[in-house]
Formats: structure tokens, sequence, C-alpha cells
């Protein structure tokens, strides 16, 4: 059997937020670190393991994570880490070294805090859609509630104390995982992507740095921590984030006046692959999920939501998948599939899900 | 076009360009490359250009070879220094971008100034401070805060306001300074 609260922390796809056709989810994240102990990089076992039980002795104290989730990542099964990243909520890094590294979830998993990742703490606030002012306040009462059971390293010259400089200041990072398809398809979204950099700004993959990019996603997220406060980092972050946000609306817009009936042939060719197929791979699963994102958008599809679809793209990828047989077949966790039994356990999810709707 | 004089010798024409910050303000050199050779720290052995014509081909690997050595010098001083706090060397921080430990903020400082510029465009903390440390109120803030504003006032053409900040910002130099002296050379320009 899988572990049920691993699966459980798929709820926070679940919420729905503002600007839900183009912004999947709003990240608010503080990176901490506790004074005069070696940052995770260069700590040996011992100071983390002090620090996983400082933190988790702080995060029983805190009201905010009351009946919430507490992950030591060493007790966990390779595949529940890789479910826990495919969820986005630890790092790569973290997945393949779990020893002494700790996730915590508040119950609504709303918060969450990653220890010894880069940083001793990574705190998050995760929102549905496009909250970034939101995401940025759940941050800051988080951090206000830990800081006062923990020390953390600060200097009022350079602010919070990072392991990279490139972190220093607030560290703050806000982030949005977006969902760019008209601007894929015009291939203007390297050109917006790129100016994003003079802005102080950056954009990755799905899942990260140096991620492949499959149907169109991309997370964006500032790059400048120091020198502004983080009202300001916000303000600008928003209102470049809103500016891209419009650009792919009214690409959108000029898509489907120019070009309807081919957008129409494209999106329900994909429905008919994703309802359909006996075989799906990963990318082609995300490629299919993204265009009928762009469907629903258009009002193709009202028995899809767009919640539904972003939960999909997670319930796709590869870990999610071998869960999901785990639990239909009731192996353990170590059973192995061949590629081909992934493919044909994906297609049959897409069928059950989309199909389980009523149909137009 | 017009080729540029050299600035020193007035006479060959200029190939180097030595940009320099004085006060804060950029200055550009032009120069020959003879000139540049003599006045540039980073430019190579002196007199080279001399030794090549010449022919005098083991002077010239001579010469190489104990700029080399100087160069070497120069970068393992910088090199062994050491977060006294975690150990970790500062070479290691500039192969990984990685620090060891809080305290090597302080360890490297100097370093780490001319990195946090290169990422941030700013040097100083201007965010939520832990309760009980306000960096709000820390007079550096507020200073990079009204030079902030300056720039926002010269952009917009508003010279009344811009006047008005200069002023302030002045009179906040003048204070830094007579509180820390020692500290105003170093970090204000």
């Amino acid at each position: 059997m899988f572990d049920p609260k691993i699966i459980e922390s798929d709820r926070w796809l679940e919420r729905v937020g503002p600007r839900e056709e183009v912004v999947l989810s709003t990240r608010a994240r503080y990176a901490r670190n506790f004074p005069k102990v070696a940052f995770p990089r260069r700590a040996k076992e011992s100071d983390l393991r002090a620090v996983l039980d400082r933190v988790a002795e702080a995060i029983d104290h805190c009201a905010e994570f009351a009946g919430g989730y507490r992950f030591f990542l060493a007790n966990i099964s390779e595949l529940g880490r890789q479910y826990l990243r495919e969820n986005h909520l630890v790092s790569p890094e973290m997945e393949k070294s779990p020893k002494n590294r700790g996730l915590f979830l508040s119950r609504d998993i709303r918060l969450a805090v990653m220890v010894n990742e880069e940083d001793h703490l990574r705190m998050y606030a995760l929102e549905p859609g496009f909250r970034p002012y939101e995401a940025l306040q759940e941050v800051i009462d988080l951090e206000t509630a830990l800081s006062k059971e923990l020390p953390f390293a600060f200097s009022p010259r350079f602010g919070y104390l990072t392991s990279c400089t490139t972190n220093t200041g607030t560290g703050l990072r806000i982030s949005v995982m977006l969902h760019l398809p008209a601007l894929s398809i015009s291939r203007s979204v390297r050109g917006v992507l790129d100016s994003l950099h003079n802005l102080g700004m950056t954009a990755r993959g799905f899942y990260g740095e140096n991620t492949e990019n499959h149907g169109g996603f991309f997370q964006i997220s500032n790059e400048v921590t120091l020198g502004k406060s983080e009202r300001e980092i916000v303000d600008m972050f928003s209102a470049v984030a809103e500016q891209i946000i419009e650009r792919e609306r009214q690409m959108r817009r000029e898509l489907l006046e120019n070009n309807r009936l081919q957008v129409e042939d494209q999106v329900w060719r994909a429905y008919a692959i994703l309802t359909h197929a006996r075989l799906l791979s990963t990318k082609e699963a995300m490629e299919l999920l993204a265009l009928l994102r762009l469907g629903v958008d258009a009002g193709f599809f009202p028995h899809i939501s767009h919640t539904e679809i972003n939960k999909l793209a997670v319930a796709v990828q590869p870990s999610h998948i071998r869960a999901a047989l785990i639990n239909a077949t009731g192996d353990d966790e170590e059973r192995k599939f061949s590629d081909e039994e992934r493919d044909q356990a994906r297609a049959a999810l897409l069928r059950k899900r989309l199909l389980s709707g009523p149909m137009r | 076009m017009n080729a540029k004089k050299c600035s020193r010798c007035k006479k060959e024409r200029a190939t180097v360009k030595l940009t320099r910050l004085v006060k804060g303000h950029v200055h550009e050199i032009w120069l020959c490359s003879r000139c540049a050779m003599r006045i540039s720290p980073y430019h190579t052995p002196q007199n080279l250009e001399e030794l090549i014509k010449g022919g005098h081909v083991e002077a010239v690997l001579a010469a190489l070879l104990k700029h080399n050595e100087e160069e070497a010098g120069r970068q393992s001083q910088v090199d062994e220094r050491q977060c006294p706090t975690c150990g970790l060397p500062l070479r290691s921080y500039r192969e990984t971008l990685f620090l060891g430990c809080s305290d090597c903020y302080e360890a490297f400082e100097d370093v780490l100034i001319r990195d946090l510029r290169k990422y941030h465009g700013a040097t100083k903390h201007c965010g939520r401070a832990p309760s009980g440390e306000n960096a709000e109120k820390s007079p550096l803030v507020a200073l990079e805060e009204l030079r902030r504003q300056l720039e926002v006032a010269v952009a917009r053409e508003d010279f009344e306001l811009a006047a008005r900040l200069r002023d302030e910002i002045k009179k906040l130099k003048a204070q830094i300074h007579e509180a820390n002296p020692q500290q105003s050379n170093t970090e204000i320009s």
C-alpha cells in the first residue's frame, strides 16, 4: 500500500483561485537560517539532525500546523519522496538525499516548511490562482509565528542571511505557475520570458530549474531579494505577472478570432486522444492536457474545470501513476512497473477522469 | 571615424579604455597600449612591448614569469581567507556561490558586497527585520531609500523634489559621518 498521508498532500491542488485560466498557483517563500550553525550543504549530520528536531518542536507549538503533516524524509520510501516532489512540495535535492531533511505541512496544505534544503528553513505559503499579496501575508504570518520559537540569522546591513547570496536580504521568493499556451503557439513566449531578467525576475519550467517544459507551463519568480522591501518586491512582481497574464489573454482572444476552426480542431483532437488512447506517455499527456486547458478556457468543455486539469497534470506524473498502480494491485511500494504498464495506466486514468462527468 | 588620441602621451592612437570608479562616478580614460601598460594595475608587465620589439626573448619570458608570479601571489593572498566560525575558504564560495554559515557574511563582507550588488543591484537590506531590530530605521537604509526616491524624481523631471531630496541626503550623510566616520568612508561614496 502507498502511504495515504502522502496522497493527501494532493489536496493543495483542489482550491480555486482568481485568474485560474492562466495562473495555476502562487507561492511565497521565505529562506531562514539559524545563526552560527553551518548551512545545510556544509553542516555535519549531527547539526542537521539538531536543526530538524528544533524545527519539529517549534512547529509543534505553532497553531497553524495543528493536525498537519510531518514527514522525516529519511523514513519515507523513494516513491513517496518522488510523489512529494511531483506535488512541488519537496525539491529534487531533498528527494535524492533525504537524510535529516523534513517537510511539514499545515492541515489544509496552505503552509509548508522544508527543513535542511539549501537553507535550514524554507517556509512556503501556497495559494491557488493569482494571489501574490495573500501568499505574502501568509508567509509573513508563518515567519512571525516561527520567529517566536526560533532565532533567525539576521544582519542589519544584509538582512536575513542565506546559504546562497542570490537569496540574501528578504529571503523572499514569490512565484506563479503560468499556463501560456497562446504565447507559446505564437512563439512570442521566449521574448517575453527573456525580458524578465532585466526586471529582476526569471522563468523556469513546470518542475523548476532546468526542467523540460511540455505544453506551455512556466514558473516565473523574482530574482532580486535585497534592497527592496517585501511589499516592493511583490508590487513589482505582480505588475509584471499581470502584464504577462494580459498578453496571454489577448493572444488567446486573437487566436480564437483569427483561427477559431484550427484551435477547435486541435483542442478536440487532444480531447479525443485523451479520452480514447490506450497508451500515453507523461510528455504526451501533458501536451494534450495543455491544449484541453485552452479549450476549457474557450468554453468548449463546460463539464471540465481548470482545477480538474491542474490535478490531472500532476496525477499523470510518473510516481503518481506508480502509486496509483500500487494501490490498485495491492503490491508493496518497491514494485516496479514497465513503461508500457505505466503508459497504459495513465491512459486509463485520463479516460476515467475525463469521461466521468456529464457529456455535452 | 575620428581616431582618439591617448590622453596620457597625447601622441599615440588610443586603443585601451580604462574605466575607474572615483567617488561614485565612472571615469573613462582612453590610452595607447604603451601608456595603458604603464598605469593600469591589470595590464601586462612593463616594458614588455619594448622587449619584444628588441627581440630579447629571454627577457620577455622572465618578465612574463615574474608577472604571473605576482598575479598568483595576489590571488592566493585572497584565497587563503577562511570563515573563522565554519572554516569555509573564500575560494570555495567563489566556486560554488554557497556560503558556509551566517558568520561568512562578516568574514567575506568585501567580496559579498560586490556580488550582492551584481545580483540585486543593491547591498543593503530594506525589508522586514526581527522584532526589536528595525532595519527600516537604520540611517544607511534611510539613505538608500532617499537615493532611490531621488532617482525617481530625476526620472520624472521633478527637480524641485530632487533638490529637496538631495539636501536631505546631504544632511543624512553628514549625520552618519559624525556617528561613525570609519564606516562612512568605506560605505558611502
